[in-house]
């Protein structure tokens, strides 16, 4: 096994639910040691949310993320836990109530080179444990807090979600057809986002570690990563006076800028059967044509260049579904695919993970040993290395921790705490 | 202070899934050269424009995505061009790629070894839509294609009856041009304890199947597939702004009784106060009364009652409006950027969090086209007669 790019890198890791926990799992990934704090407590919500995960031989449970929480599952079972915490992540229980669990936690920020935490704004400063602190305990530290409006600001109290953030940003109101009330995403986009520029900023913090000997606090935020992501609308309002709300937004999924027409989503043959379609330039319009036989209607030289596709849209949207819904989706991305025009299927999730032969071709799920539940597939970090490990297992090839299991390993490994100590906390009720 | 990356220069060789991973490489210090072929990168041609009026400097979508970068014009569909590449890679740190893996290949960037033959530590990452290998490698894709096979588009939309939909500005670019961040970084702390440079293989399909959430584990741990819907409540406000109000029940038992009291104020309360109510039947007059609250208030007073109970309710704004956000500009997070040729000034979105030790930056204005050409060559020690030749012969611009 080569190299991990974070390997010898060790981060003390008080993230909880979606958002703070993919920036470590990514860290993990790329080899550094992630040891997750957390106790049982106070546990993280997210290892007690639907959908869960079945015991081996069990049948699986039909419970979805809209139901509440089951305490009767026990904190191992939560489904988007493991999406979220894999990349080797060990756990460490520890009850930060109690003096001695703040002194172990204290110890582990001596030799770890990030702590990361996405409490709500200010937490970990009235635990005991603002950056002066942090510094005091180890002074090159880099602390990554996580909070979703991040620290400073008049609404850092705020508490937000995915879709909180999403909202604030931008990106909900992006996502609908005009005319209509918002659609927005379905799921927290900015919990993946925010996580992802979160690992971003613990990579710039250690590169800049090593090059100067010096540490910092990152305050990272769900509404800075969403802001951009929404485009250039910010800069039209201010160079145009163009606002965005307008009767044509939002767009669908039409593209009005680059012009590109066809540009959407199309019936196929089969209930939910759909297939997305691009044209990028008259070029591909061509190819479709050819695609398509060379029907009629598509012969229509008001179609030839984009600006009369564009304005014969809706019209040009009917035709081209006419057809499409004659046709078994898969086949008909391959055949679009061929001809050199940009297709595929809309796929939901059990077309990932049984039918998407790139993503099987490429190896993205990897099954992984979790100690409760037995082998699972989780998917790895769409990005690898010519010539170092990245790895959804992380160094340890494990899937993610059980409450607590790596507890005695990494006081004895990193403490250099003897099973006597272990165990008298462990009979104090610290290790839990 | 210096930027986290100040010592990195990367030579950007993208199309419109690798931008933005220039554009947050050069905002946190390092040095990034866009190259574009002469008369600048399809970027620039596309909307909305300053002042509505076309122009490859102009471009307000290529601002957005380039703002901090140098950029200089070399004709790599041209042999003396793709010949300029590997001197140009003895002075950068990472090549930054982004496009077909064929036209990469086509301009010397399908993978890293001949540029390793003259600087065996340089970083080539490539932002490709499928990957480096597999089946689907050579397909033609777009964002949108990506998005609908990456599976946001089955789950996002007003129901199972109604079209898939995507979300505008190119959101699988986005993603993978983030991910390329960890990889190429990740290339870099490599590099700085073994001095040799690697590749870096991004796939933007890979990056849009990881952003949904939840649905992979339903599938995977109980066989259910995440139907399509609009995400949790949404409500008109007095004042005709859309408002976000999901009700967390999974944030614990505090929930209900905030709400209830944040109800009473307005007397709507009553109907969720009777005893066992169903479950369907108790979300459905939750509903109603959320929608009458939403409409006796205006979108800010909901937010603000909201959130003073410990909702994560939130006004649903439009890409520009947060050009207004309070918090936003407390954090500094608009950076007013000079364009001297147009005589103004601009805010730009800022960076995408805030490093004590190392801020965000904006060195400079989005490049105009060729603007920095000769000096960028000059610095890889192309200059004088054989510029002059390049020049004249139009490979350079």
């Amino acid at each position: 096994m080569s190299e991990g790019p974070l390997d010898g890198v060790r981060i003390v890791d008080l993230t909880r639910l979606g958002y703070g926990a993919q920036a470590t799992a990514l860290c993990g990934a790329m080899g550094a040691d992630v040891i997750r704090v957390e106790s049982r407590t106070r546990p993280d919500p997210i290892r007690l949310m639907p959908p869960y995960v079945p015991l081996p031989g069990e049948a699986p449970s039909r419970e979805t993320l809209t139901a509440t929480a089951a305490l009767d599952k026990g904190f191992n079972r939560g489904g988007i836990f493991f999406k979220y915490n894999a990349g080797g992540k060990r756990s460490v229980a520890l009850d930060l109530k109690q003096p001695q669990g703040m002194e172990v936690l204290k110890r582990l920020i001596a030799v770890a080179d990030v702590v990361t935490e996405s409490f709500s704004a200010g937490t970990l400063a009235r635990m005991g444990l603002p950056y002066e602190e942090l510094r005091r305990l180890k002074p090159n530290v880099i602390y990554v807090s996580m909070a979703g409006l991040g620290q400073r600001g008049r609404d850092a109290a705020h508490v937000t979600l995915g879709p909180t953030a999403q909202a604030l940003t931008g990106l909900t109101a992006l996502l609908g057809l005009p005319g209509r009330r918002p659609a927005g995403w379905s799921f927290s986009y900015l919990d993946h986002m925010g996580g992802y520029l979160g690992a971003y900023a613990i990579l710039c913090a250690l590169h800049h570690r090593n090059r100067t000997g010096e540490g910092q606090h990152v305050d990272v935020s769900q509404i800075e990563p969403g802001v951009p992501l929404a485009g250039p609308a910010a800069l039209d309002r201010q160079a145009n006076g163009r606002r965005w709300r307008r009767p044509e937004n939002p767009p669908g999924n039409r593209s009005p800028e680059p012009p590109m027409a066809p540009h959407g989503a199309y019936r196929c043959r089969g209930p939910e059967q759909w297939i997305a379609i691009a044209c990028r330039d008259d070029a591909d319009w061509r190819r479709l044509r050819v695609a398509m036989g060379d029907p009629e209607w598509a012969r229509d030289p008001g179609f030839d260049a984009v600006a009369g596709r564009r304005a014969g849209e809706d019209d040009l949207d009917r035709r081209l579904e006419a057809w499409t819904a004659t046709h078994e989706r898969d086949a008909l991305a391959e055949r679009l695919a061929a001809a050199g025009v940009p297709a595929g299927a809309v796929q939901d999730a059990r077309d990932r993970v049984e039918r998407d032969p790139q993503l099987r071709a490429r190896g993205y799920f990897v099954p992984l040993p979790h100690t409760e539940t037995g082998t699972w597939p989780l998917e790895r970090p769409p990005f690898r290395l010519s010539d170092a490990d990245v790895h959804p297992g992380g160094r340890i090839r494990r899937g993610p921790p059980c409450l607590g299991e790596d507890t005695a390993a990494v006081l004895h490994e990193v403490l250099g705490m003897t099973e006597a100590e272990i165990a008298t906390l462990d009979r104090a009720g610290v290790l839990r | 202070m210096s930027g986290a990356l100040a010592d990195l220069r990367v030579l950007e060789v993208a199309d419109a899934s690798g931008e933005y991973a220039g554009r947050l490489l050069a905002g946190m210090g390092a040095e990034v050269v866009k190259l574009e072929p002469p008369g600048g990168a399809p970027t620039r041609a596309i909307g909305p424009f300053y002042g509505d009026a076309p122009h490859p400097d102009r471009s307000l979508h290529f601002w957005h995505y380039n703002v901090g970068k140098r950029a200089a014009c070399v004709d790599l569909a041209h042999p003396d061009g793709r010949a300029l590449l590997p001197r140009l890679a003895r002075v950068f740190d990472v090549v930054l790629a982004a496009g077909a893996p064929a036209d990469l290949a086509a301009r010397g960037l399908g993978d890293g070894a001949a540029l390793r033959r003259d600087n065996p530590a340089v970083i080539l990452t490539a932002i490709t839509p499928f990957g480096l290998d597999g089946p689907w490698r050579d397909r033609p894709a777009t964002d949108l294609t990506l998005m609908a096979l990456g599976g946001t588009m089955a789950t996002c939309g007003y129901g199972p009856d109604a079209p898939p939909l995507t979300c505008g500005a190119w959101q699988a670019y986005q993603t993978a041009s983030v991910y390329a961040l960890h990889g190429l970084l990740g290339a870099v702390l490599a590099r700085d304890r073994s001095g040799r440079g690697q590749d870096v293989d991004v796939s933007v399909h890979e990056a849009a199947v990881s952003i949904t959430e939840w649905h992979v584990p339903q599938y995977l741990f109980t066989g259910l597939v995440t139907p399509r819907a609009v995400l949790g409540l949404q409500f008109l406000s007095r004042d005709g702004i859309w408002v976000s109000t999901i009700v967390p029940e999974f944030l614990g038992s505090h929930v209900m009784p905030r709400l209830l009291e944040l109800l009473a104020a307005d007397g709507l309360d009553a109907p969720l106060r009777a005893a066992d109510l169903p479950r369907p039947e108790l979300q459905r007059r939750l509903a109603a009364a959320l929608e009458a609250y939403c409409a006796r208030h205006d979108a800010d007073a909901v937010y603000r009652a909201g959130q003073r109970q410990g909702f994560p309710w939130a006004p649903i704004r439009t890409p520009d409006e947060t050009l207004d956000d309070a918090h936003l500009h407390d954090r500094g997070f608009w950076v007013s950027v000079r364009h001297p040729e147009l005589g103004r000034e601009f805010l730009y979105a800022g960076g995408p969090f805030l490093a004590g030790a190392t801020p965000w930056r904006v060195a400079r204005r989005p490049p105009l086209v060729g603007e920095h050409t000769a000096e960028v060559l000059a610095e890889a020690g192309i200059g004088g007669a054989e510029y002059g030749r390049l020049a004249a012969a139009g490979v350079v611009a």
